[in-house]
């Protein structure tokens, strides 16, 4: 046991002995996680976790107020009231994400009952744009609901007895219209949206930390893993395994000490990764520390079992090394680690059912997104362990010592 | 002259000899592309999977059977794949297992409470997953318009009967019996048309016909594999140093110059190489749709010129092989993940698109994507310059560092 434990401390210190080792170990992945996790909308506050839009109202018309208001009680956008050219700033400047114009004459032509258009400018590849569209959309129906309800009113008046004159008739819409914002403010019908779970505070669109911050950490840590295969590859060739023979350790102690100080590097490493994920990007890691722990321990036998079976497969240092950076990158892109399963087609989520990555994803979103305890990832863990029992057989049986 | 031609091409031979070598310069980006394709269908990004949901309806009113015909409607059917359920309970318990997207739960006696108008609020429920958030969101968002219309068929009603009775033309006796017909209306009139109409402008450099998904990530990964060849073919001249090579050849009448320029000339080649057969094989393979050929030749000239720099002048940077190695990877990674290697440029907010350009990788990017958008050589015009000034500056900086190392 006191072998064993030797053989993978000192795999450990080979592993830090160049300080270099630290910026893939942690550097990196930090970079990596605070970008994506920017760019797929982790920016807005967390007290109102609202996408923020600038409203320019050019018209300032009871009706186009009605519109704001009705905006501002949507729970996907929060609009913020600006000048025209300030809020050209604004969404130049990433400040806010969407920017919606109100033309002058808006309330006029809508008090008419003639159509007007209102300008919408948003981003056109973000998730989050669908989202905005529809709250947008659905702020103006309601708006446009209310005049149509007076015209609905005023044209069943007209039925049963005419105005006599066109300034009665256009006070008549004018008093529908106010009845109608009324009535729409206490609306008869509503909906109310539960998110699942105790954990997220439940925001209509993707947090990008949420996605990125796990998936880098399945990445970036199957990266150290199938880097063991570069480290058997390159003490077989240069002897030292079989150096290590000649010793009173038998070839199982050997393997598994060697195994086993890669395996603390990915735990060490997650451990790390999950703390700043948990910290500088505020996710709820720490909810169930134990199913936490059993999908990270999972995910690492799996991973560094996959690292033993590559280096059952390649020959050199140098294509061990390739191969280990290249599976790695295919195996956590098709796994979801770089985008969410949920974007794409349903038989691109069912193939990949078969990769590890896949499931690792599965379990880290169980425990941060769905809030799971440890029954809750029982089934993900036991898929990673069964990829690693079938990994480390072909590893073991194929594996050469010379 | 003649000896840095010869090592030039000896550089290509090994390059094209050595198996691992290959797998990064043409497998690794071919592999990440087919991912993306495989992923996203190629063009556009609409390969959201139907949105399985449960629909439990307690209302035995026509609103709540009103609620379920839109979700099971015909143009919804790419969309949703709703499932009728009688426990809102089970339901729930099955979003709680991730097995659908959201639960949709109608409460019983909703068409009497809204029909009735007696100012109280019904609510729907819509329970979701969150796991995942753009499924809900779209779930929810249809709801939400079925809501508003019977909304505005409420307040059509209640706006209309009051003004007809203050004005005397409907006896308050008649109320219950005109109101139905007044709330249809206003449903059908907001439902049928909108008076205010979104103009919808896209920003960000794409139209809304979708994103190109596919052109766009088969040059992202090329700049990407690009790079790291590079910086490996660069490296090699530091593994000459180790072996003599180049102190055997010194003892001819070669100078450091030709040496130098040897090694430059034959990372070059191979860059060129990698991106030629890169894009025959995407076009070829994929359909993918590079641009006009001379725009497209010029650029890649460019950007495989500033890329083998960059990885000539980090091998001159380095102590040894095994620093350039992690220098170079770690440099590569860094200006693949801020120039939009990985994710769209376009997503990226509007800083970090600025703060990529001071590397090539960002503008080899925007080059292709200008090209595949039909753009010509006037229009490369920053592209061109900024590739060309970082190829001069990298050199000159990578070759006063290599003479150094070499003396």
């Amino acid at each position: 046991m006191i072998r064993l434990l030797n053989l993978a401390w000192n795999d450990i210190q080979v592993f830090f002995a160049s300080r270099s080792t630290l910026v893939f170990f942690l550097g990196l992945p930090v970079v990596f996680t605070a970008i994506l996790g920017i760019a797929t909308g982790g920016f807005s506050p967390e007290d109102d976790p609202r996408l923020p839009i600038a409203l320019v109202d050019a018209d300032g018309s009871s009706l186009a107020e009605l519109l704001g208001d009705t905006l501002a009680d949507s729970a996907v956008v929060r609009p913020l009231t600006m000048g025209a050219a300030q809020a050209e700033q604004a969404l130049e400047q990433d400040e806010v994400f969407a920017l919606i114009r109100l033309p002058a004459g808006l309330g006029a032509a809508l008090t008419e009952g003639r159509s007007i258009e209102i300008e919408l400018q948003l981003p056109g590849n973000d998730n989050g744009s669908l989202a905005v569209r529809e709250a947008v959309r659905s702020a103006a129906a309601q708006t446009s609901a209310a005049v149509l309800a007076a015209q609905v009113s005023v044209e069943a008046a007209e039925a049963i007895r005419p105005f006599e004159t066109a300034a009665d008739r256009r006070a008549y819409i004018r008093d529908g219209i106010a009845r109608a914002q009324t009535a729409l403010a206490h609306p008869a019908l509503e909906t109310s949206v539960t998110v699942s779970g105790v954990v997220s505070s439940g925001p209509q669109f993707a947090n990008g930390f949420e996605q990125s911050s796990p998936g880098q950490l399945v990445t970036w840590v199957l990266i150290t893993l199938l880097g063991g295969a570069a480290m058997l590859v390159d003490e077989r060739s240069r002897g030292t395994l079989r150096r290590l023979l000649t010793t009173p350790s038998s070839k199982a102690e050997i393997l598994t000490g060697k195994l086993l100080g890669r395996l603390s590097l990915g735990l060490v490493q997650m451990t790390l990764l999950i703390v700043v994920g948990q910290w500088l990007f505020g996710l709820p890691y720490g909810e169930s520390p134990l199913a936490l722990a059993m999908v990270v321990v999972s995910f690492g036998i799996a991973a560094t079992a996959f690292g033993l079976m590559l280096a059952a497969i390649v020959r050199t240092v140098r294509q061990a090394n390739a191969a280990g950076m290249v599976t790695a990158q295919v195996l956590a892109a098709l796994g979801g680690a770089w985008w969410p399963l949920e974007v794409t087609p349903a038989f691109y989520q069912q193939a990949v059912q078969v990769l590890p990555t896949t499931w690792a994803m599965r379990g880290f979103t169980d425990v941060i997104v769905r809030g799971q305890g440890p029954s809750g990832v029982l089934l993900e863990c036991g898929v990673l362990l069964a990829f690693a029992l079938l990994f480390l057989s072909i590893g073991v049986w194929r594996f050469r010592y010379e | 002259m003649r000896q840095a031609l010869w090592i030039a091409l000896k550089d290509v031979r090994v390059a094209l000899r050595d198996r691992a070598g290959l797998l990064v310069m043409l497998a690794a980006p071919l592999a990440l592309t087919f991912v993306f394709v495989f992923a996203f269908g190629g063009q556009g990004g609409g390969g959201l999977a139907q949105i399985d949901l449960l629909v439990v309806n307690q209302d035995k009113g026509e609103l709540g059977a009103a609620l379920l015909d839109l979700l099971g409607a015909a143009e919804l059917s790419d969309l949703l794949a709703p499932v009728a359920a009688s426990d809102p309970a089970a339901a729930r318990a099955q979003v709680d297992a991730d097995k659908v997207a959201a639960a949709i739960i109608i409460p019983a006696g909703l068409s009497e409470a809204v029909l009735q108008g007696d100012g109280s609020t019904t609510t729907i429920e819509i329970y979701t997953n969150p796991a995942r958030p753009i499924s809900s969101g779209v779930v929810s968002g249809v709801v939400q318009r079925f809501t508003e219309s019977v909304n505005a068929g409420a307040a059509g009603a209640q706006v209309a009967v009051s003004q007809l009775v203050e004005t005397g033309r409907l006896d308050p006796s008649r109320i219950a019996a005109a109101a139905p017909e007044l709330g249809f209306r206003a449903a059908a009139a907001a439902g049928e048309r909108t008076l205010l109409v979104v103009d919808e402008i896209t920003i960000g450099g794409d139209d809304s016909d979708g994103f190109n998904f596919l052109g766009y990530y088969a040059s992202s990964m090329a700049v990407l594999f690009l790079m790291f060849t590079m910086n490996s073919a660069a490296r090699t001249i530091l593994e000459e140093q180790r072996e003599g090579t180049f102190d055997r050849l010194r003892s001819t009448p070669a100078a450091a110059t030709s040496l130098i320029g040897g090694k430059m000339a034959g990372t070059y080649l191979i860059g060129l190489l990698q991106m030629v057969l890169l894009i025959l094989a995407t076009r070829l393979l994929l359909g993918v749709d590079w641009g006009a050929l001379a725009g497209l030749g010029l650029h890649v000239l460019l950007v495989v010129g500033a890329m083998a720099a960059l990885g000539t002048l980090l091998a001159a940077l380095a102590r040894d092989e095994g620093q350039a190695n992690a220098l170079g990877t770690a440099v590569v990674l860094v200006l693949a993940i801020t120039s939009g290697n990985f994710l769209p440029r376009p997503a990226y907010p509007d800083w970090l698109q600025q703060l990529s350009l001071i590397g090539p990788s960002a503008w080899g990017i925007e080059g292709f994507q200008k090209l595949a958008a039909g753009a010509g050589i006037p229009a490369l015009g920053p592209e061109i310059t900024a590739l060309a000034a970082m190829t001069v500056i990298f050199f000159a900086a990578a070759t006063i560092g290599m003479r150094r190392q070499l003396r």
